[in-house]
């Protein structure tokens, strides 16, 4: 661990370790829960102030100086909080009940909190300690599964890169993400992502339009609301956790082997300079197949620590915390480390005014190697470089008697990841909040808060980009595939083609200046709360870029070793700015918590759009009946302990549009040569929309809760949205002589359904097992109502009718096996213009550019493939245990009804330069007509249209996964006491064990097998609480 | 504190946030220049016409493989094998241009600076939207025209249909009419590389020269062939009385800046402005590229020898093949054993080794990877100071327009209205220039006399004279030859082998060693064959472009046609 962040935490600790004591009498008693067993751990607090203590191994408490009228609070983890007046009582024998899920949590919503049971709207919620366990190294992908309606595409498994969060479905073919707000500043995703899950208290995800809504013109995508932790009164409570973790790829595609890599290549048709002479096979024969990706993977593994201390009295309770994370990646050189502190201070100054103070400061580092010219060292996520490595399984090794060989053209890869230079990209963010809460004491139930977050974040790409030496070696062979021991020849990598240095500096800094004016109060039966909102933001970006090109001696990475030559010299950098305004408004009404009716309104101003049409107002209403309470519900059913019924209605927007697009813009562009100088040119501009405006969304959704049998719970949802204004190019209806890049304008309509479900239960057997299953589901599905496309084009082309992830391609009719499959094929029939031959795919004649059938393959017989490009359908299961301290916990997710297209680097075909697949192996040749793959042919040839999109290649994508699966062991504080730890856990986690598809070839949420794996990991945590 | 005093606080902060907030919105785009000052300075308006010339001046070719001209690594292509379909040609259809032209002709009015600074930069824009239209229309025929910024509100207005041809071809004569009237005719230092009058007449030259052509013009109207002879009659006065003319050396051409022979071109500078030729190099110094341009040995053979006469390859063995060729030839093609020049090999100390080894290890293995399909590389004109490294970053200029061509627009033009001596004169300007030497009688080894014959000179002048100049494949198809790359069925090169050392030292001469080598003609493309089809004398519009605009109609020859582009 960074050694100064720990100096730093020990020091806050010992400052903030301080408790006040006063009073009178002493109490003693006993703790147990219904079933009587004592139970050691549980807090007991001198309710209002910070006397307190805990019962010990067995249960028994006792405190002195205990006035008579004070009230003792008993809490504990997964039990209901007692309380219970001291009065003349000297000794209490507590029995605490288990808490029954869901019912006093009080979940984060937009703008304050609420009781669980007092929720309204569809608000998914995950504790923190759900997501302290998984090594995830983002906070996105911890979510995974976790609740329905939340879709988290983790597509790559690169250190650092985080994944894709969804919240119900695409509400437009638009970008619109989930807007998130970290203790209510509105931050971008990036922050979320650097979180460390040991600072999360919980996450609320606002899905429905109606708690959407009161984040307004941004909250189409759903809301992440995110609480730090926070102390509470008590001693202080020091925990450390370690884990340490390694990966494993979870899918590999495997070669032919030697002889069948030959025969296949030298059976293909193509020129001679690609086929294997008869001593070039026998030397591969003898020596197998060389895989350069052997020669710089790594077991990647992640450490992850984390210390922090909370606690508080009456006056200030505090949270400090430290985290370091490291995670080596799947290659070496490759990899990604974080560390944070984060401090959470509140301080009551005087009876009505609370002062509290958030900051947070993190740094991280993404490190890849360099990937070179050709595979484009912007690509974090590593599909080339990686791609190439994994898909250059060669006749000869990488490092001959530990010299690189020269692979000519590309250099030697293997050299290249090692010492090749590197790319690394890193952040330093800077976070502080302060807020003031003040209790208006002359008018009760009122209260006013200001609070201000300061957001800054420094990000930093250093690339050095370094030839690396190579040697030549004889080689031997019609095709140079024998490559002997003896050194010709030594040089430097063509690749890169120019060593450089280069930097860029990236400056945000942002600004939230929020007042609230909040009134809660009862009224009898009546409850009433509101607020209103202002809430300002400003934010203003600047980078540099600089890069030197050549090295004037030595090839270091320092700019004081690059070229003095201006000419390789450059540098550029840009800045914007931009803000918003908002105001809020929002007013809660309840009646014996039983009716429930909200309403809100957000009112937003935003520089992205013009002056006459950047203000947009956004409302929602919602409702609920807790029939349950009714007595003509109480008095006749039973089994059921509660049923809630919500609705709602609400308008949500998405700005998520670059800005400016409302003028004409005019930027500078490249030089151009006349005379002897270079000449200035401005760049075309853009067409205006002068109206450009935010997407709306109008949802409705419909949510029933119940709890049955005490111990089952229920939610579902359903839901409609309706997407209006979507933001597209207009472009197609157009003929292209119109010479524009046309602008984008608000006049598309997606709409979109869905349904979640989640039930929970938890029991308990006799033995003193406690279990619980929870399972959530969701289906989402949206639909095309008005999008553009050419008037001419087929129905394929038409988007409407149809989701936005629909699938195009042509339809295959098998491979031609036979003379006779060849014959039967029509009369001048070609595929794009090539008469189709034995071994090759043929295609459903569908249409032609008179709209009938024409005996002709082209675009014009492409047709729907699949409806469903992303899974309408998700869900996660988990069941879990908890036994005299040993818990197990196993979490399945899936997802189902998504197709999919194969893709690999070498295109669909057998890569006859290279060792192709090893499905090729069952690939057309006269010898097996009744071939699963199509014939070999030499790349560049007309057979290319094979690899088209074509249902040939679409695959059935739907998977179901063993996410998780976590053993907990508690040991028994009877030992730990004795050497003073109050608890210590140990876990031991395996996430994406086991995965269920009926694809094989690589892992089905891999966009394609060249992308870098996702990981199964294996973890070892510890957590210890002092 | 006393809680009046917070209260007063609170509600004084929350009432100041609430009065300064609108102006926050008030934010300006730090990215771009404001609208508002762009067309009142004729700085900016230059700037802006200079961004247009970017967009619009072809850059550095390597097209020969879309010839006979050469090969590489990738097969024959889809419009050379008779696999080509709609959309093999959809690129040539751009208006993006177009519409940027017209909205300067639509601002450019508003500015209050003198007349003649907008007169000098609207000839110039009149040149670049004759440009843009011609490209169009040598691939299609007729197109739509629009000469205004239209409005995405229009409608059905926008939906225009395809012009004429001969109304297409009005218009850009009318353009570069325009152009010539506003262009001067020449510039002063600082504007050096701008059109000028002598570039408007000679490419309006070239479009009546294509007009004329059977392409365009089968029933071969003779009117059309006097309006190309006036103009290229013109075009080459003008650009003699502006002391343009063939430039002595044929291979610096490429390497003297500004020398005589460029009349219209497109020059770089490093390190920003740029053309790439990494292809032209062989593999062993680049990074992951195919090739381009590899002479094929059809083209390598067409030079003629030192004396005018043909390269006869089937007399001649290998060991002539380098010699006593015309000084195109050198400047244009290299060959084993030849001193290529580049700065990899230069730094190496070497020649260029094409051959292939057989048997025995080489230990100058270098040779094999210095491999290209026909055995030769492409010498002209390419960027020889930088390395392959450096090869993304080359600086040698594109002349699209040089002296030559318009000498041999208006000798074929001559010939064509029975004045052959003018074209024959033509010719032996060319030669005389290319070191050939003048003979018997002075006819650089032309023997052509009839109208036909010497329009078979000038086919064959062309190949060879303006061998990677991107004008092959338009020639050819001008002429209605495809029949020349048909008949040659595939492209050739060589290959060539060494069976024993001694390999040859990196200085060689190739003279004294050639017996070494052994060489065959091999099949370039595999077993691929030229079977181009009359249809693509023009080509079809896009699925696309039809889809979008229901008023277009498909060029005849082609599935669904009823436009013919000979009208």
């Amino acid at each position: 661990m960074n050694n100064n962040a720990l100096f730093v935490l020990i020091c806050l600790m010992m400052i903030f370790s301080f408790t006040g004591v006063s009073a009178q009498k002493a109490v003693t008693g006993k703790v147990t829960d219904n079933s009587g067993a004592s139970l050691p751990g549980v807090s007991v607090v001198v309710k209002g102030t910070t006397t307190g203590t805990i019962t010990n191994e067995k249960g028994i408490f006792s405190l002195s100086n205990i006035p008579e009228n004070a009230t003792l609070q008993f809490s504990f983890v997964g039990m209901t909080t007692q309380e219970i007046l001291v009065g003349s009582k000297n000794s209490f024998n507590v029995v605490l009940a288990e808490q029954i899920i869901g019912v006093e949590e009080v979940v984060a919503i937009g703008y304050g909190s609420q009781k669980k049971v007092d929720i309204i709207g569809a608000v998914g919620r995950v504790k923190a300690e759900k997501l302290e366990a998984i090594p995830a190294t983002n906070l996105s992908e911890a979510l995974a599964g976790r609740m329905s309606g939340v879709f988290v595409d983790q597509s790559s498994g690169v250190p650092g890169i985080s994944s894709n969060l969804i919240i119900r479905s695409a509400s437009s073919w638009n970008d619109s993400p989930p807007l998130y707000v970290i203790d209510g500043v509105v931050l971008d995703k990036s922050y979320f992502d650097r979180l460390s899950s040991y600072d999360i208290e919980d996450i609320s995800i606002l899905k429905d339009a109606a708690s959407a809504s009161i984040y307004g013109s941004r909250a189409t995508g759903g809301v992440v609301l995110v609480t730090t932790k926070k102390g509470s009164v008590g001693k202080p409570v020091i925990t450390y956790d370690v884990s340490y973790s390694f990966q494993k790829p979870t899918s590999t595609m495997e070669t032919l082997t030697p002889e069948e890599a030959v025969k296949f290549i030298n059976s293909a048709p193509g020129p001679d300079y690609l086929k294997w002479d008869a001593d070039e096979a026998a030397s591969l024969k003898k020596t197998g197949i060389y895989h350069w990706l052997d020669y710089v993977d790594q077991t990647p593994t992640t450490v992850k620590h984390s210390l922090n201390v909370s606690g508080g009295n009456k006056n200030v309770k505090y949270f400090l915390g430290g985290n370091y994370l490291d995670n080596k990646g799947f290659l070496q050189n490759l990899g990604y480390k974080k560390y944070s502190v984060r401090g959470n201070v509140e301080a009551n100054i005087n009876d009505n005014l609370t002062a509290t103070l958030n900051f947070s400061t993190g740094y991280d580092q993404k490190y890849q190697p360099n990937q070179g010219y050709i595979y484009d060292d912007q690509n974090d996520d590593l599909v080339n470089l990686y791609g190439w490595l994994y898909s250059w399984p060669s006749s000869f090794p990488p490092y001959i008697n530990g010299k690189p060989v020269n692979d000519h053209w590309n250099g030697n890869y293997v050299e290249r990841v090692k010492n090749g230079g590197y790319n690394r990209k890193s952040n330093q963010n800077t976070d502080v909040l302060v807020s003031l809460n003040y209790k208006i004491p002359v008018v009760p139930g009122l209260s006013v808060k200001g609070s201000y977050s300061l957001n800054s974040n420094l990000t930093n790409q250093r690339i050095f980009d370094k030839k690396t030496t190579l040697y030549d070696f004889y080689r031997l062979g019609s095709g140079s595939r024998i490559v002997t021991d003896s050194i010709i020849g030594v040089g430097l990598s063509p690749d890169p083609q120019i060593q450089k240095l280069s930097n860029y500096y990236g400056n945000s800094k942002s600004y939230q200046l929020n007042g609230q004016i909040n009134y809660n109060r009862d009224f009898g039966q009546h409850h009433v709360d509101a607020f209103a909102v202002y809430e300002q933001y400003e934010n203003t970006f600047d980078n540099i870029y600089v890069n030197h090109n050549n090295f004037s001696i030595v090839v270091t990475d320092q700019f004081n070793a690059t070229s003095k030559d201006p000419v390789d010299q450059s540098s550029t950098g840009k800045q914007y700015e931009e803000a918003r305004v908002s105001y809020v408004g929002k007013v809660n009404y309840s009646y014996a918590s039983r009716y429930y009716l909200s309403a809100s309104i957000r009112r937003d101003g935003s520089t992205k759009f013009g002056p006459d049409y950047r203000w947009g107002t956004f409302p929602a209403i919602y409702g609920a009946w807790r029939i349950s309470d009714e007595s003509f519900f109480k008095d006749n059913i039973t089994f059921i302990q509660s049923l809630k019924l919500r609705t709602s209605y609400g308008l949500t927007g998405n700005d998520n549009v670059g800005g400016w697009l409302w003028q004409e813009q005019y930027g500078f562009g490249r030089g151009i040569y006349f005379g002897n100088s270079l000449q200035p040119s401005l760049q075309y501009p853009n067409i205006p929309v002068a109206n450009l405006t935010w997407e709306k969304s109008k949802s409705y959704n419909y949510g029933i809760d119940v709890v049955v049998l005490n111990n089952l719970s229920i939610a579902a949802e359903y839901w409609t949205r309706n997407t209006y204004d979507i933001l597209g190019p207009v472009e197609k209806l157009l003929p292209s002589s119109f010479g524009g890049s046309l602008p984008s304008s608000n006049y598309g309509k997606v709409d979109s359904h869905g349904l979640e479900l989640e039930i929970g239960y938890e029991g308990k057997t006799a033995i003193g097992l406690n279990y619980h299953i929870r399972g959530n589901f969701s289906y989402a599905i949206n639909n095309v109502i008005k999008k553009d496309y050419a008037v001419g084009a087929s129905d394929a082309y038409n988007p409407n009718g149809k989701p936005t992830n629909y699938i195009v391609g042509l339809v295959n009719t098998g491979i031609i096996r036979t003379k006779a499959d060849l014959d039967k094929l029509p009369a001048g029939y070609t595929v794009y213009g090539v008469d189709p031959s034995l071994g090759s795919l043929s295609f459903k004649d569908i249409s032609g550019p008179t709209g009938i059938p024409d005996g002709k393959i082209d675009d014009y017989d492409k047709d729907v493939l699949s409806m469903n490009g992303i899974a309408p359908y998700t869900g996660g299961l988990t069941l879990g245990a908890t036994w005299k301290g040993i818990s197990l916990e196993a979490f399945f997710q899936g997802s189902f009804g998504q197709k999919k297209l194969y893709y690999d680097l070498q295109g669909r075909q057998a890569d006859l330069y290279d060792i192709p697949w090893k499905h090729w192996k069952d690939s057309w040749s006269p010898e097996n007509i009744n071939a699963k793959y199509p014939r070999a042919y030499e790349p560049g040839n007309d057979l290319s249209f094979m690899n088209y999109d074509s249902d040939f290649w679409l695959f059935e994508a739907s998977y179901v996964r063993l996410k998780q699966l976590s053993l907990d062991y508690i040991i028994p504080q009877t030992i730990t006491k004795k050497v003073g730890i109050n608890q210590l856990r140990i876990n031991l986690t395996g996430t994406n064990l086991l995965t269920w598809s009926k694809w094989k070839l690589y892992d089905p949420q891999l966009r394609s097998y060249a992308t870098y794996p996702i990981m199964k990991t294996f973890t070892m945590g510890i957590t210890l609480t002092l | 504190m006393k809680t009046k005093h917070i209260l007063s606080i609170f509600m004084l902060t929350i009432s100041m946030l609430i009065v300064s907030c609108e102006q926050v919105l008030d934010k300006e785009n730090l990215e771009s220049i404001n609208p508002g000052l762009v067309w009142n300075d004729p700085v900016a308006v230059n700037a802006f016409l200079n961004q247009i010339y970017l967009a619009v001046l072809p850059d550095f070719p390597h097209e020969g493989g879309y010839s006979d001209e050469a090969v590489g690594r990738s097969q024959l292509l889809p419009q050379l094998k008779g696999t080509a379909n709609i959309d093999t040609w959809k690129n040539y259809w751009n208006y993006v241009n177009i519409r940027q032209i017209n909205f300067l002709f639509e601002n450019i009015g508003a500015g209050t600076y003198e007349n003649e600074t907008k007169k000098v930069i609207k000839g110039q824009a009149y040149f670049l939207r004759a440009w843009e239209y011609f490209k169009m229309v040598k691939a299609y025929g007729g197109v739509p025209l629009v000469l205004k910024v239209q409005n995405a509100d229009e409608g059905d207005a926008l939906n225009i249909p395809r012009n004429k041809t001969s109304e297409c071809i009005a218009q850009i004569v009318a353009d570069l009419d325009s152009a010539i009237a506003n262009v001067p005719e020449s510039y002063g230092d600082a504007d050096l590389g701008r059109i000028d009058k002598i570039a408007a007449k000679a490419f309006k030259g070239r479009v009546l020269l294509y007009y004329a052509s059977p392409q365009f013009n089968p029933s071969n109207d003779a009117a059309r062939w006097q309006n190309t002879y006036k103009a290229n009659k013109d075009a080459l006065d003008a650009a003699l009385a502006g002391g343009k003319g063939l430039y002595e050396n044929f291979k610096d051409i490429w390497y003297v800046d500004l020398n005589k022979e460029w009349i219209f071109y497109k020059r770089y500078k490093a390190p920003s402005v740029v053309n790439d030729q990494m292809g032209f190099r062989p593999a062993i110094y680049i990074v992951n590229d195919f090739g381009w341009d590899w002479p094929s040995l059809d083209l390598v053979n067409a030079f003629p020898l030192k004396d005018g006469s043909a390269y006869n390859p089937t007399v001649a063995g290998y060991d002539t093949l380098w010699r006593n060729r015309d000084d195109r030839f050198y400047a244009s093609i290299a060959y084993n054993g030849s001193d290529f020049g580049i700065k990899d090999l230069v730094d190496r100390n070497k020649y260029l080794w094409t051959y292939h080894q057989e048997d025995k290890p080489d230990p100058n293995q270098e040779a094999m990877q210095i491999w290209s399909v026909s055995s030769f590389y492409r010498n002209k004109g390419i960027d020889k100071s930088v390395d392959g490294g450096n090869s993304r970053k080359a600086t040698s200029p594109n002349i699209d327009i040089r002296f030559a061509e318009v000498l041999l627009n208006f000798g074929e033009a001559a010939n064509e209205i029975g004045k052959s001596s003018e074209a024959l004169d033509a010719l032996y300007q060319v030669r005389a220039r290319a070191g050939i030497l003048p003979g018997a009688g002075s006819k650089y080894g032309i023997t052509a006399a009839s109208k036909d014959d010497i329009r078979n000179a000038y086919i064959k002048e062309r190949q060879v004279e303006f061998a990677f100049e991107d004008k092959r494949w338009w020639d050819v198809r001008r002429w209605r030859r495809f029949d020349l790359f048909n008949s040659l069925v595939n492209r050739h090169g060589l290959f060539i082998t060494k069976k024993n050392p001694p390999f040859p030292e990196a200085k060689e001469d190739i003279n004294l060693i050639y017996k070494q080598f052994v060489s065959h003609i091999v099949k370039t493309d595999g077993e691929e064959k030229f079977n181009i089809l009359d249809k693509y004398y023009f080509y079809p519009l896009s699925k696309e472009e039809l889809e979008r605009n229901p008023n277009l109609k498909q060029t005849n020859g082609w599935d669904a046609g009823g436009f013919d582009p000979l009208n």
